[in-house]
């Protein structure tokens, strides 16, 4: 009992361990994704940065560039010149459309843009204009100096915006790369600790593995060693068994030989007395005789039990029907004398053995017709094959325990003196009876003897009855393979 | 029926430990006149001794009786291994045995007949019965059928 609870309160433990273990194993995993996804995201914003950062760069190189070509127009009056202008607008505004798309969700990178944008559009507008007048004057003048001059401004505008961006986005990356720093200096320790507590834990399980396996190693011994005293046991109680068994059969066996010496040596004296017309000692000598033979009835029944209490050893394939056959025509003159009828159903074949089996029957038969007062008396013998299962459910279960899966149920049913109802298990009982010997002839035994053939096959025998309605005896044995 | 005339000593053997049996036997026999001789054994070396004529029962004029009426029950060899040993015997196994016993265990007297029991017969319970079937013995073994 100890030992159980103690294997309990381990295997209590175990679970425990084995739960935190999952435990920490699944932060572990979780924190392992959440850094991952963390780098990923300061990657993703590096790429980003490069992207802008080379946007931007085009874009200043792209305002030169239309720059230049203007003031190479300027110059040479080459229209040349003002392809690469025009060319460089158009790419500025794609560039510029694909930056905003970068910062997308960046509110504060998105004011800056703005910003940016309008520098951008100022710086293009003076050179719009600067060439508007240029074309309409054909030569540089103070008012176009003005204009370039305005022009070198609004570049500068559009540098300092650019910084302000660029510095931005390098403020936010700085930002993230601390973070992640920061993070993956933490992913750090939490894979030190992860590793130090799954270590604690693995071998904490080996501990209470090996222990387990020690005390299951244990029981398993002390299992071993009952299992080996139950056996003993059991081999102590056969023999004693089988002793009593001896016993009984040789005792009643011994007895049968005094007996049939007082039997014979009375008929002799009787057969000697006879002639002096003594009516008292006739009476006498009656009497003993009736006693004795009673004896001999009595004894030559409890040989039958004794005999019916050795377990088999051997099965044999029993046919019922052939049984019943023989047991009728053995009861022969008791069936004609009472006018009886029997009804026997097609009966199954079973292992079993023989001689036992035809006891059982002819037992139960003659007692049909022991008990039966009826003008007509009528048997009537029917088998079926039955689930244990449907068997519990009958009115005439008896709480047998069940150990085979099917039965074959014979049901022996008369239209007798019956009996009531609350005898139906003392009936069974050795040497107990109903009816006085005057009423009717008998040991009280041969109940007893059904009860053990029956249980001898391992099935179960019933009686249902009430008093003047006949009686139904149920007897089930299994359907062995 | 009439009865075959018997040599003296070429008789009925009864091997029994019950000396009442013995004597009721005697006497049934003699109550029908069954004028061979009746001798008696009182255990199973002893019947072996007398067939063999040995021992206590070394005869000259030793003849081999006609038949054998066999206790299961007895002392020392018991009924069982004396028919073992009578029926393996070649000069022996041709004596008819009667098995005479109070057992009706099926499983002694399916055995009998195994070990070649020629009969096997439940001592009877009152005399009158035993006279019936002494009788029966008497008409079937001695005039019904040839012994040799």
């Amino acid at each position: 009992m100890t030992t159980l609870k103690i294997h309990i309160s381990r295997k209590k433990n175990f679970y425990l361990l084995a739960g935190f273990s999952v435990a920490v194993v699944l932060i572990a995993i979780i924190l392992a994704i959440y850094t991952i996804t963390n780098t990923n995201r300061s990657l993703t914003y590096l790429d980003r940065s490069h992207d802008i950062s080379l946007r931007i760069q085009r874009i200043i190189s792209l305002l030169k560039d239309a720059e230049n070509g203007q003031r190479g127009y300027m110059i040479t009056n080459e229209f040349m010149f003002m392809d690469a202008n025009k060319k460089a607008q158009f790419n500025i505004q794609q560039e510029f459309v694909l930056l905003s798309r970068e910062l997308n969700n960046d509110k504060l990178q998105q004011q800056n843009l703005k910003k940016l944008e309008s520098a951008i559009n100022y710086k293009i507008n003076t050179l719009v204009r600067s060439k508007q007048f240029y074309d309409k004057s054909e030569k540089i003048n103070d008012s176009l100096k003005v204009l370039i001059i305005e022009g070198k401004f609004a570049m500068d505008r559009v540098i300092k915006e650019i910084s302000i961006l660029e510095e931005a986005e390098y403020l936010r990356l700085t930002k993230i790369r601390q973070t992640t720093f920061k993070n993956s200096e933490l992913s750090i320790y939490i894979i030190i600790l992860t590793c130090g507590l799954s270590l604690v834990i693995l071998i904490s399980l080996l501990i209470i593995l090996n222990r387990e396996y020690h005390s299951k190693l244990k029981i398993e011994r002390e299992l071993i060693a009952s299992r080996s005293l139950l056996q003993q046991q059991v081999h102590k109680l056969n023999l004693s068994n089988k002793e009593l068994e001896q016993f009984a059969y040789v005792a009643s066996h011994d007895l049968q030989e005094p007996l049939r010496k007082i039997i014979s040596f009375s008929e002799k004296i009787e057969a000697k007395l006879i002639s002096l017309n003594d009516n008292e000692v006739i009476n006498y000598l009656t009497r003993l005789n009736k006693s004795a033979n009673r004896m001999r009835t009595l004894i030559s029944d409890l040989l039958n039990y004794s005999r019916a209490t050795r377990i088999l050893d051997t099965y044999e394939k029993v046919e019922l029907n052939t049984i019943l056959k023989y047991i009728i025509e053995d009861l022969d003159i008791a069936i004609t004398s009472k006018n009886a009828k029997i009804h026997i159903a097609n009966l199954t074949t079973i292992k079993g053995n023989n001689t036992q089996l035809r006891q059982l029957f002819q037992n139960l038969i003659s007692n049909a017709l022991k008990f039966n007062h009826s003008e007509n008396p009528v048997i009537s013998v029917s088998g079926k094959l039955y689930n244990s299962r449907d068997i519990e459910s009958k009115d005439w279960n008896k709480d047998f325990n069940y150990k085979y899966q099917t039965y074959y149920c014979i049901f022996i049913k008369d239209n007798g003196i019956g009996f009531e109802s609350e005898y139906a298990n003392q009936i069974f009982i050795i040497f107990q009876r109903l009816h006085g010997r005057s009423e009717y002839e008998g040991t009280g035994i041969g109940l007893a003897i059904c009860k053990r053939i029956v249980e001898n096959h391992e099935g179960f025998i019933t009686a249902q009855s009430e008093l003047g309605e006949g009686a139904t005896f149920i007897i089930g044995l299994p359907q062995k393979t | 029926m009439e009865i075959e005339k018997l040599d003296t000593k070429r008789c009925i053997l009864v091997a029994d430990d019950d000396t009442d049996d013995q004597f009721m036997l005697k006497e049934a026999f003699a109550s029908l006149n069954f004028d061979g001789e009746i001798q008696c054994v009182e255990n199973g070396e002893e019947l072996l001794d007398y067939l063999n004529n040995k021992g206590k029962y070394k005869d000259p004029s030793f003849l081999l009786p006609k038949l054998i009426l066999l206790d299961l029950n007895m002392p020392k060899i018991d009924g069982r291994q004396c028919l073992k040993i009578i029926k393996s015997n070649v000069n022996l196994c041709k004596i008819p045995i009667i098995i005479f016993s109070t057992s009706n265990n099926p499983e002694d007297i399916s055995q009998s007949y195994e070990l070649g029991a020629n009969s096997y017969v439940i001592k009877p319970y009152s005399y009158n019965e035993l006279i019936e079937v002494v009788d029966i013995i008497k008409k079937y073994w001695f005039s019904a059928v040839k012994i040799p």
